[in-house]
């Protein structure tokens, strides 16, 4: 039967269906392909590369600050966030939290960091070991992911295209629908190709949260400041939310649910007093 | 190669465990936790084995019965082995099983010709079908099996000797048993087969009051018995015997820390690392101070 002859919801289930087929074998193929050579030999042993790996740049900023407000280097006051004094940043041995102490050296917004220079390079290193292990996506994993995801939109824009030729040709308008889900097939096409996480990045994050799915169960009995690098280790691989908020009670007021992003302008009183907004990843991210 | 100091991977333990890597030489997988698990399941300990060297451990094959082992149970094993490529595997002198019960712990089974002719057949047979010998571990045991012609170090240096494998010396189960059965530690240490000692389990355990009406053999004293329950730190005793060990074992060592429970503050598994190391650090300068003397 051919399918060009159906009309209607029948030829829209059709496309649907074939859709929903071609963008989950794009992804497949894709995922396939970047998971097949041996895993990375990088070891994930820095929290903060396994935040930069699960949420990308901001993602790492938030764990640095909890986990730095967490050894009591960082103090909240209210929703401002301070380094407790001169020689903490003495204190730490990571670049990046190092950056983050300086950033605070004046009272700030915990979002601040995210347009401040010197924390935005740090993250840049943590971007680049991510894409040098194939883990995060950069521009040559975009341009091999390019053909495929090519073909798979040509393939979605030919079979909506010829379709609307006929119905055309047949005097028939209701085409609207059928443009509507090639459009979204499309979208979803260029988020696959566009997607940060490469398939072995997406596997090496499944498998931190499969060996680490005993801590998440025990994340209730953790308390700040008393066991730092496992409440620092389940915020990397899990994101904030996973730490209990009657125990974290500065994640609240700190990281507000509508201001998670930080997207402030210049000039905010949340930037870092010692950059602005010049330079760093804050508007575009650092992951590539 | 150098002498190694690690820990049993438990998932409670993973946020300690993957920050301090620099510390930790090697991890040793209980397998029997994946013995069904897909291809999908066993990815993480895959990603885990690259982050650092694992071995891993069985405690349910039963290999020192009297009966058979079924083949499936080595099989389980086999397919772990080939997925992961541990650097070894090990399993314990025990048996678990008879007559289809499986009675759910690690007895220490009679010590006769007869029991260690079959545990050689088992280990034969386990080590053809996984592709490698297993490290066979030495058990601890509350009462002493009725029925033996031997005691536990000659039992142990004839399945070793006779099999050819290597062997995991557990020390606290040395000395669990050293102290219940009234013999100085360090004796019955130097009567094991050291010179096939590969690997070592470091553990602790708790006093337990005999039971009433228990019959007190000859040479057993003890009221109370020490019983290796994974969950106290390692006692200084133990690593004492790991210098002993050290100091007669010129082989390189792979020691494991095992912690099954009541969790401690990581920085106590550390010093505990840390001791470890300072033991065998203490055993091998001995070794070369005997050496030079002689």
């Amino acid at each position: 039967m051919n399918p060009f002859h159906l009309t209607g919801f029948s030829f829209l289930a059709f496309y649907l269906v074939t859709g929903v087929l071609i963008t989950w074998g794009l992804r497949y193929a894709i995922r396939r392909s970047e998971t097949r050579s041996p895993p990375p030999a990088q070891n994930m042993t820095d929290p903060y590369l396994i935040a930069h790996l699960r949420g990308g740049e901001k993602e790492a900023l938030r764990v640095v600050t909890v986990a730095l407000l967490d050894r009591g280097l960082l103090v909240a006051e209210g929703d401002k966030v301070r380094t407790v004094n001169s020689q903490a940043v003495e204190l730490v041995r990571r670049p990046i939290e190092k950056a983050v102490l300086r950033c605070f050296r004046s009272a700030g917004d915990a979002i601040g960091v995210f347009k401040d220079e010197a924390t935005g390079k740090a993250c840049n290193d943590y971007a680049k070991v991510l894409a040098g292990q194939g883990m995060v996506a950069d521009a040559g994993v975009y341009a091999s992911r390019l053909l495929p995801a090519m073909i798979a939109l040509g393939a979605l824009v030919a079979i909506a295209a010829v379709k609307i030729q006929i119905a055309l040709s047949q005097g028939r308008h209701n085409i609207g629908f059928l443009i509507v889900l090639a459009i979204l097939f499309g979208i979803v096409t260029v988020v696959i190709w566009r997607k940060r996480l490469t398939g072995r990045g997406e596997a090496m994050l499944a498998d931190l949260r499969d060996l680490f799915a005993r801590l998440k169960g025990r994340a209730r009995t953790m308390r700040a400041g008393g066991q730092t690098n496992e409440a620092t280790m389940l915020a990397a691989v899990f994101g904030l939310a996973a730490l209990p908020a009657a125990n974290f009670p500065f994640l609240e007021r700190l990281y507000p649910a509508k201001s998670g992003d930080g997207g402030g302008g210049c000039g905010s009183s949340s930037s870092c007093s010692s950059s602005g907004c010049s330079g760093g990843c804050g508007g575009g991210g650092c992951g590539g | 190669m150098a002498d190694r100091i690690g820990l049993g991977w438990r998932g409670e333990l993973a946020a300690g465990i993957f920050t301090h890597l620099d510390h930790i030489d090697l991890l040793e997988i209980i397998a029997d936790d994946y013995f069904d698990a897909d291809a999908r399941a066993l990815r993480p300990l895959a990603t885990l084995a690259s982050q650092v060297p694992i071995t891993l451990h069985g405690v349910s094959m039963g290999l020192a019965g009297s009966e058979a082992v079924e083949s499936r149970r080595m099989e389980n094993m086999a397919r772990l082995v080939e997925v992961l490529r541990p650097e070894s595997w090990s399993e314990h002198l025990a048996f678990v099983r008879a007559g289809g019960i499986e009675i759910g712990h690690l007895a220490a089974p009679p010590r006769t010709m007869r029991n260690i002719a079959a545990a050689i057949a088992n280990i034969e047979r386990a080590s053809a079908i996984v592709g490698r010998p297993p490290l066979l571990e030495n058990i601890a045991t509350l009462i002493n099996p009725p029925g033996c012609q031997f005691d536990e170090a000659t039992w142990t240096g004839g399945v070793i000797e006779g099999s050819g494998a290597g062997m995991l010396l557990d020390l606290h189960n040395l000395y669990a048993n050293a102290l219940n059965f009234g013999e100085a530690p360090e004796r019955l240490l130097m009567r094991f087969p050291l010179h096939r000692v590969r690997a070592v389990h470091l553990s602790g355990g708790h006093w337990i009051p005999e039971p009433r009406g228990n019959r007190i053999d000859a040479g057993e004293t003890a009221r109370h018995r020490l019983l290796d329950d994974h969950v106290h730190d390692v006692p200084a005793d133990v690593f004492d015997l790991l210098s002993l060990l050290a100091q007669h074992a010129p082989q390189p060592l792979d020691v494991i820390i095992e912690r099954d429970g009541n969790y401690p503050d990581f920085r106590s598994l550390l010093e505990q690392l840390g001791s470890a190391r300072a033991s065998l650090a203490r055993g091998r300068a001995a070794a070369l101070q005997m050496k030079a003397a002689a």
